[in-house]
């Protein structure tokens, strides 16, 4: 049975579970991610493409501000803690946006036999303006069990 | 296919099946991704933590199932192209994963995407589609599960 560690304690609601930032993003981000990803859609690798499609410049897949998302949640919780994770993307984000990423406790809550927390978790640019809005859930059972 | 008809003609396809994909997670590959992201957290990078930690092997970043379907797809965007749009059309609207069971280096997986939704907003102006993906081991126990909601701009 796997084992899980490094879940969260004590955990109430509004506390802030994380908050991290990250480097400006630029169009190595962006190529870089489309190789690691998968994810070769060219409006966001080639200006002209972007142009094409009535926007000013390349801009960031929204799956890369997701993944920043999911890194900073996963600095804060085990992995396998983690049972749902969702986002909206809000809106587009621009090359040399500085992304930071939050998550606060929403809720409490019993769960397929398991004591969970929902947080609510978002990115938003040095600007405030919100890119991603969504919740994780994570489970935070096996700590207040343990010894 | 006239303009005005793609979304009537979408609502008809819910239930439509696409290409089933296997992928094995690869620590190489995995490596290539939580560098550029930036991500250097142990449980993603190092055998010893993972097992430590009382995973199998390293094991993925919360996203990364998205990335495994998408390259090992012969073509990431099939559902697109299988339904006639325009690819410059899109824009990825939402997406949400629930995980079932851990995910690690080695581990072989079977994603199985479905349209499952489509939904008009906005007088017509945009279609809303999911594509709903069950992910799942050689043994067929389902080890998460992923949504992809992606807003068609009709013209």
């Amino acid at each position: 049975v796997h084992r899980v560690r490094n879940v969260p304690r004590r955990l109430s609601v509004g506390d802030r579970l994380f908050e991290k930032t990250f480097p400006p993003i630029t169009r190595t981000t962006l190529a870089l991610y489309a190789g690691a990803s998968g994810d070769t859609n060219q409006i966001h690798l080639d200006a002209d493409v972007a142009r094409r499609a009535g926007f000013p410049d390349v801009f960031a897949q929204g799956m890369l501000v997701m993944a920043y998302l999911g890194s900073a949640l996963t600095d804060a919780i085990e992995p396998h803690a983690l049972r749902k994770f969702s986002a909206r993307f809000k809106a587009i984000t621009q090359l040399g946006a500085v992304l930071t990423c939050t998550g606060e406790i929403a809720e409490i809550l019993r769960s397929e036999g398991e004591t969970r927390a929902r947080v609510t978790v978002g990115a938003r640019d040095e600007n405030g303006e919100v890119k991603l809005a969504g919740e994780a859930v994570v489970t935070i059972a096996d700590v207040e069990q343990a010894p | 296919m006239g303009e005005l008809d793609v979304s009537a003609g979408l609502a008809s396809e819910i239930g439509r099946v696409f290409t089933a994909i296997t992928a094995v997670v690869d620590a190489g590959r995995l490596r290539v991704f939580t560098k550029a992201i930036g991500d250097d957290n142990p449980l993603f990078t190092s055998v010893d933590a993972a097992v430590k930690a009382g995973y199998s092997n390293i094991t993925i970043p919360p996203t990364y199932l998205f990335c495994l379907q998408f390259l090992a797809a012969d073509d990431p965007f099939e559902f697109i192209h299988v339904l006639g749009i325009e690819a410059d059309r899109i824009l990825h609207a939402e997406q949400s994963f629930s995980y079932y069971a851990p995910v690690a280096v080695g581990d072989r997986l079977t994603f199985e995407p479905v349209l499952t939704h489509v939904e008009e907003k906005k007088g017509g102006a945009l279609t809303f589609l999911t594509v709903t993906t069950r992910i799942s081991d050689p043994n067929g126990h389902q080890v998460a599960d992923s949504a992809l909601v992606v807003a068609v701009r009709n013209r």
